[in-house]
């Protein structure tokens, strides 16, 4: 009876038959069409060829039916699509994470540059770059929890470019400060005004645009160091009035008012002997209109760094206070860009891409 | 005589039933096929990826036992109709199913454009309340770059809006709503630092 039955009775499918189909829908949730196309590929003419013996052995009446042949090559392909599965999910990690990684390095770079559009004026003009590079970084972030890698690929690629475009615009401000003739002329400037001071035994300021120092020297030694704000496109050299630019030279202090729009201040002697020829030089060539005149009024006033002066050098009052007491009608005001050597000046600004680390 | 021909009709009655029962279902295969080929068209594998999937799944599965029983000597298609027939009723629901799902992506993204140009224009108003002077002049010249980087932004969202990629559109805005929703805040602090001075 018992052996009647169990010739009579139906093989049962192999149970791995179901599981191979599911692992293959496993697969292309994982993302396999994107991570392993081809060995996805391959997966899926396995299990199609599987199928298709799968259908020849129960195409055949019950007692002529063994699975065991079939049943191996779902076994093998089980096999080889967990181990598929274990790849995909290795490979969707480790893509992950470069992903996180580079969108940090873009969250690193925006910040350093950021930081240099707050320290010069004139930074304003990438800051809309940056700010497309930040939508751009948080759209690939937001791509990347979704899982959707190639978008995420390509927003990272378009903040990267917006993040180069804020990068150049801020070294483009900054080209005048890498001419080493430039710079050499400042040095220049700084070192004779601080030997005046030494020979003198006077008071000398030095006005550092880049840094946004204002340094006090007495008898050639540095005795105060402080923060300054300057105009509108304070970094560059004043050429005409309205330029909202901050001359670069030596002046001397020709008034001190006590009284001021903004607390006290240091009228200096701007323009100058060199002023005067650059801004006639200038007019000649055709670089300023007929009607353009060189300016004045160019003072270090009170009134706080914070602000944004049209030329001139601010400093906060208590600055001013002290600067008051150890300046007279006559003393030496040396404004430069700087002295810092240009790779100096990247890490200033954290553009080196040390992170401001060093 | 009688007999032969009480066999001949009998045996004719079996073909007929046989050739009945075991006749392939080409024309519900490819009506299903061109169901979920209009839906592909109609860009369900992006908008409802899982149906779609379970559904070239379902046809795959119905023409596997369409294959099984080709081999066979009695051929049986019922069950492969009756797997073909749910494909066609299941690929009918997402017809049905799909421009609402798309109206809904889409719905989505364009209230995200508009939050995210409402809360440009909060912050540009905010920002022509903002105290004006010295001390608050390059604040607000910086702010004015940033908000003119995500005006520049929106058009991205359009462009992706024109191209029906709803959920593109939809991310894209949301970032430019979240950036422009944190330069509000700044311009807040920075008003209150002004006005605390």
């Amino acid at each position: 009876m018992s052996l009647g039955l169990a010739v009579c009775r139906t093989p049962p499918v192999p149970p791995e038959a179901a599981q191979a189909d599911r692992l293959e829908h496993e697969l292309w949730r994982a993302g396999a069409l994107i991570f392993s196309p081809v060995p996805y590929a391959d997966y899926k003419k396995a299990l199609r060829r599987a199928k298709d013996h799968l259908i020849e052995v129960k195409a055949k009446f019950a007692w002529f039916r063994d699975y065991s042949e079939v049943q191996k090559e779902y076994q093998d392909l089980v096999g080889r699509g967990e181990s598929l599965l274990q790849t995909i999910r290795d490979l969707k990690k480790d893509r992950t994470a470069a992903l996180q990684t580079e969108l940090a390095g873009i969250g690193r770079r925006l910040r350093d540059i950021h930081r240099a559009t707050q320290s010069l004026n004139e930074g304003r003009l990438a800051r809309s770059s940056l700010t497309r590079a930040e939508v751009a970084a948080a759209q690939a972030s937001i791509s990347l929890e979704k899982g959707e890698y190639d978008l995420a690929s390509r927003k990272i690629v378009e903040a990267e470019d917006f993040l180069r475009e804020g990068r150049e615009m801020i070294l483009s401000l900054l080209a005048r400060y890498f001419d080493g003739a430039q710079r050499k002329s400042w040095t220049k400037m700084t070192e004779e005004t601080i030997a005046e001071s030494r020979a003198r035994r006077s008071t000398v300021l030095v006005v550092i645009k880049l840094e946004r120092e204002l340094q006090v020297y007495r008898s050639g030694k540095r005795t105060a160091t402080y923060g300054i704000g300057l105009g509108r496109f304070g970094l560059s050299d004043k050429l005409s009035s309205g330029d909202e630019a901050t001359p670069e030279g030596r002046y001397r202090v020709v008034r001190k008012l006590g009284w001021s729009q903004f607390y006290k201040a240091l009228l200096l002697d701007y323009p100058n002997a060199e002023d005067r020829r650059e801004f006639t030089r200038a007019k000649k060539k055709g670089w300023l209109p007929a009607s353009s005149s060189i300016g004045g009024q160019i003072e270090i006033h009170g009134g706080g760094t914070e602000g944004v002066t049209r030329g001139c050098v601010a400093v906060d009052d208590e600055v001013m206070d002290a600067l008051f007491k150890v300046t007279e009608v006559g003393t030496a005001v040396t404004i430069v860009g700087t002295m810092k050597s240009e790779d100096d000046i990247l890490a200033f600004f954290s553009l080196d891409g040390s992170g401001g680390q060093k | 005589m009688k007999k032969m021909m009480k066999l001949m009709a009998l045996a004719a009655a079996v073909a007929l039933v046989f050739s009945a029962c075991g006749s392939k279902p080409t024309q519900i295969i490819d009506e299903a096929k061109a169901q979920i080929e209009a839906l592909a068209k109609d860009a369900a594998d992006k908008y409802a990826p899982e149906e779609f999937k379970k559904l070239n799944d379902n046809l795959t599965a119905a023409l596997d036992e369409v294959k099984g029983q080709e081999g066979k000597l009695f051929k049986k298609f019922g069950k492969s109709v009756e797997i073909l027939n749910q494909v066609k009723a299941d690929a009918e629901a997402l017809k049905a199913a799909l421009p609402g799902k798309i109206e809904a992506a889409k719905t989505a993204a364009l209230d995200l454009q508009t939050a995210a140009g409402t809360a440009i224009k909060e912050a540009e108003e905010l920002l022509k309340k903002a105290p004006r002077g010295k001390g608050s002049k390059a604040d607000i010249e910086a702010f004015k770059a940033d908000l003119k980087g995500l005006n520049e932004s929106l058009p991205q969202v359009q462009a992706a809006l024109d191209a029906q990629d709803y959920i593109g559109a939809a991310d894209q805005a949301k970032a430019i709503q979240e950036k422009a929703m944190s330069i509000v805040d700044q311009i807040n602090q920075a008003i209150a630092k002004v006005k605390g001075k």
